[in-house]
């Protein structure tokens, strides 16, 4: 009798338990990602929670805009001192505007006293372009808010290029030509822009090929004045459409 | 007799196969840990009737109880925001290695037990 009920038993309990299994690798869709453990889908949650919180903020800072046109939708005045107030915000943003506050200036220029060889001092013309890149990339990735060399503006749509032909030409900024002393001014975070200077050893490597490369601090709030982008912009040839 | 149970799991595989039942990727895991409680039942009586101490009732009641308490214990678990889940993976996954643990040690004794006894009749019948 227990021999039989053995058998039963384990009958049917094998039979549920295959039906269990059956349903459970034909349910679950396959991944191809890999990303199927416990801890992957931990980690993408809680991404996803960051990204809600960043949204959740723009949102309520959409809501306080919305606010601001809703209380002055009863003025025309109003209402055009909040889009005035808007397009200088925009324009900020943007570049176009000229900025002010607390930065650094770099002056980037020959010296003979340096002592460096001619090879030497011949490989910052070859590569300015390059160089001059490297500083400004360094700065806008260590709390440099506004960045102009010799007074052009960098924006993202901005340009540094050399244009040289048998050593006969120079960089160009924004499409401008520039000359010595090239001067980088640079509104911002000025011990962080100092610090970054310091690790790339940016310096070292002017100075070793004949170029000065001078860094003054402007801490007071009126410090450094960046001048606003004049150049072209983005959809400056676009034309509102009939349809 | 002993081709039943694996009948059984045929069965089981194929009505699994035909019914074309979808469980939502939601409830999945709770399916999973009911597998696990149930293959924990499975090998607990394996070991039971190898112990000779098998109870069909207690056997079946014992499989139908812990996989409906495992996945409810995963979805309260879910529900409150505790990895219940991983503790009865954990729970049952020891239990599992200790029945299989048992399982062999038992079916080696009974092999050499028979062994014995196989030795000690071709003795008894050389003259």
């Amino acid at each position: 009798m227990n021999r039989r009920s053995l058998i039963w038993g384990a009958t049917f309990t094998t039979m549920a338990l295959g039906f269990m299994i059956t349903l459970e690798l034909t349910s679950q869709p396959s991944y191809d990602s890999g990303q199927t453990s416990y801890i992957d889908l931990r980690t993408q949650v809680e991404e996803q929670a960051q990204e809600h919180q960043l949204l959740e903020q723009e949102v309520s800072k959409e809501n306080a805009q919305l606010a601001e046109y809703k209380a002055a939708s009863g003025s025309l005045s109003a209402m055009r001192a909040v889009l005035l107030k808007d397009e200088r915000s925009v324009q900020q943003q943007a570049g176009i505007l000229p900025a002010t506050g607390p930065g650094i200036t770099i002056t980037i220029q020959p010296d003979a006293k340096l002592g460096a060889t001619a090879q030497e001092e011949a490989l910052f013309p070859q590569q300015a372009d390059q160089w001059l890149q490297e500083v400004v990339n360094v700065l806008f990735g260590n709390g440099a808010t506004a960045i102009s060399i010799n007074d052009n503006r960098l924006v993202t749509t901005s340009s540094i290029r050399l244009v040289s032909v048998d050593n006969i030409g120079g960089v160009h900024v924004n499409g401008h030509p520039i000359d010595y002393p090239y001067i980088i001014k640079a509104v911002g975070n000025i011990s962080d822009m100092q610090q970054a200077l310091q690790v790339q050893v940016l310096q070292g490597y002017f100075e070793a090929m004949g170029e000065d490369f001078i860094v003054k601090q402007y801490p007071s709030k009126s410090g450094v004045t960046v001048p606003g982008y004049t150049g072209p912009l983005p959809g400056q040839y676009a034309k509102e459409g009939n349809g | 007799m002993i081709w039943l149970p694996v009948l059984g799991l045929v069965v089981g595989v194929a009505l699994g196969l035909v019914t074309n039942v979808t469980i939502p990727v939601a409830f999945s895991s709770y399916l999973s840990i009911a597998i696990l409680a149930a293959l924990d039942t499975v090998f607990g009586g394996i070991r039971a009737s190898l112990e000779k101490s098998f109870d069909s009732p207690v056997f079946l009641t014992g499989f139908f109880t812990n996989t409906l308490v495992a996945a409810l214990l995963a979805y309260i678990g879910n529900q409150l925001g505790v990895d219940l889940y991983l503790a009865a993976v954990v729970a049952f996954g020891v239990r599992l290695f200790q029945n299989i643990a048992a399982i062999r040690r038992n079916v080696f004794l009974l092999l050499r037990q028979r062994k014995i006894e196989r030795e000690v009749a071709a003795r008894q019948v050389q003259p």
